[in-house]
């Protein structure tokens, strides 16, 4: 049987005492799935991940993550729960003062993960993403495609059950783009729940299988069924040589 | 849950070492405080040990002087008082000053070679009270026996200045308590500032799944080593200013200033200080993240 890492229902968001920036949102996100958040600017897809990634409560509706009901959870309850999610902010939020290693550290270390397995862990990423030559760089000194691939390091490195990313290839090369998407594929083939929210249509053709949430003005539109009745598993993006 | 990466050394805390929010100020205003508090601390036990020495030492005993400058005329009413005093259940010791005891005492204030045997000298009796003696009742039975007999207790022109000194004394008391709230105040606005400072990196941690009592540590610890640089340096600088002032006062000879040497546990509240300080500094940073952080998600 397959389950919800994360399931909405008939959620609404606001901020303050504007009107609704989501409206009446139902779906689920099921343990395993691939899915493609697409919307245009403004359309509220950094307010969907937040609620997703649990950084926000919403205004109305109920949200379930990984089996809890987290709408009324006590704060205290939340750590727990996020631990289990990667986000790749779109803005990367990397620690400023922080090198590549520390910020690529950092989730395992609130793990309480031992050091030397930090430091073979952190290594190991941080040549997939192609930064071994920049480990004690500052986030100041890295290029913005430098530390895209940071914050997507860091957000995979815990081998997280769910993994948000915002536009998490919109600062790096095409190569990268692939680089970064293959391991967004082989995590989920690991059973990672992954979003990814983007503005460029073009990615969803360079993941093929992957369920097409659109969001317009705040609503959910599901003009192919995606969502409702989603496609067999994809055929994973080979590498190129 | 532990932070590593906090007992893993400043490289690795979240919070930059030596910079913003004002965290580089903070060891020297609690340094600043520590000094006060240790000079007012000081002061109150100084005082207190004094007044409890000179109230021990004066405040239980009394003179009899026989006020006759006849000499035959006073030599029977000096026997009188010893034998009666002997009697009193109230007097713990008796002792006849000698005619040379008197002199001695007489020659600072009149002068060497003054003191001559034609100038007319009371009979002075010195007196050791027990506790809970009755002074008044003494006197009224000496004069029974000794008209010109007069009881002169110690105390009694002792109680005034103890008065004082304990009013000093809850000054002291006072200002260690005004000191240590504004310490408590600064560290809460110390931390309240690297709580807006770093409030990026605070909700980042939070969304990796960090939970409050781990940032909380970090502040709490940062908080404590501030708090023990800053109460060593100020006790230092305090200790500095006490042994000065105890070698001034030591010069100037004995009497009454020089029984206000700070005793031994004194000197150990001193000692303690720094580490109250680092505890307090570190408690009221704790509280102030604990309470800043309930009001995020």
């Amino acid at each position: 049987m397959v389950s919800s890492v994360v399931r909405f229902e008939n959620v609404g968001l606001r901020y303050g005492t504007g009107a609704e920036v989501l409206r009446d949102l139902s779906f689920a996100l099921d343990r395993g799935s691939f899915h493609v958040l697409l919307g245009s600017s403004g359309a509220g897809k950094t307010s969907l991940l937040k609620l997703i990634y649990l950084a926000q409560r919403p205004t109305r509706g109920f949200i379930s993550a990984f089996g809890e009901e987290v709408t009324g959870l006590p704060r205290d309850a939340l750590p727990a729960l996020r631990r289990r999610i990667g986000v790749v902010f779109q803005d990367f939020r990397l620690v400023p003062h922080l090198s590549a290693f520390d910020n690529v550290a950092l989730p395992l270390r609130i793990a309480g993960r031992p050091e030397d397995e930090v430091r073979a862990h952190v290594e190991e990423m941080l040549e997939w993403v192609g930064l071994t030559d920049r480990m004690a760089a500052r986030p100041a000194v890295l290029s913005g495609g430098e530390q895209q691939r940071v914050a997507v390091a860091r957000a995979v490195i815990g081998r997280p059950d769910l993994l948000v990313a915002d536009e998490p290839t919109g600062n790096i090369d095409a190569e990268m783009a692939d680089r970064v998407l293959h391991l967004f594929q082989e995590l989920n083939k690991l059973g990672t729940t992954i979003v990814i929210a983007t503005h460029d249509v073009h990615l969803v053709s360079r993941l093929p299988g992957a369920q097409m949430l659109r969001l317009v003005a705040g609503s959910l539109s599901d003009p192919t069924g995606a969502v409702r009745h989603p496609p067999k598993p994809f055929r994973p993006l080979k590498m190129r040589p | 849950m532990r932070l590593s990466f906090i007992r893993a050394g400043q490289r690795n805390d979240f919070l930059p070492t030596g910079q913003g929010a004002g965290g580089g100020l903070v060891p020297w205003v609690i340094a600043i405080m520590t000094f006060l508090t240790a000079l007012a601390l000081a002061g109150g036990i100084a005082l207190a040990s004094a007044a409890g020495g000179v109230a021990t030492d004066l405040g239980r005993t009394a003179t009899v002087q026989i006020l006759q400058a006849n000499p035959e005329r006073a030599a029977p009413q000096l026997r009188a008082v010893v034998e009666a005093l002997r009697h009193e259940p109230g007097v713990a010791a008796v002792r006849q000053l000698s005619p040379a005891e008197m002199r001695r005492l007489l020659e600072p204030w009149l002068g060497a070679g003054n003191v001559t045997a034609d100038l007319p000298i009371p009979a002075v009796v010195d007196v050791r009270l027990r506790p809970g003696a009755d002074a008044v009742a003494i006197d009224r039975r000496l004069h029974s026996v000794a008209a010109d007999a007069r009881l002169d207790e110690h105390g009694r022109w002792l109680s005034p200045l103890l008065g004082l000194v304990q009013l000093l004394q809850w000054v002291a008391a006072a200002v260690v308590l005004l000191v240590t709230g504004a310490m408590v105040a600064v560290v809460a606005l110390g931390v309240r500032s690297a709580l807006v400072v770093y409030q990026p990196t605070i909700e980042l941690l939070h969304l990796m799944g960090t939970e409050d009592a781990a940032i909380a540590r970090v502040f709490q610890h940062r908080y404590l080593g501030y708090g023990l640089a800053g109460g060593l340096a100020g006790v230092a600088c305090a200790f500095g200013v006490l042994i000065g002032i105890g070698l001034l006062v030591g010069r100037m000879g004995g009497g009454a200033i020089g029984t206000l040497g700070l005793p031994w546990h004194g000197w150990a509240a001193l000692a303690v200080l720094p580490l109250a300080v680092a505890l307090l500094a570190m408690v009221a940073a704790r509280v102030s993240v604990g309470r800043a952080l309930r009001a995020q998600l």
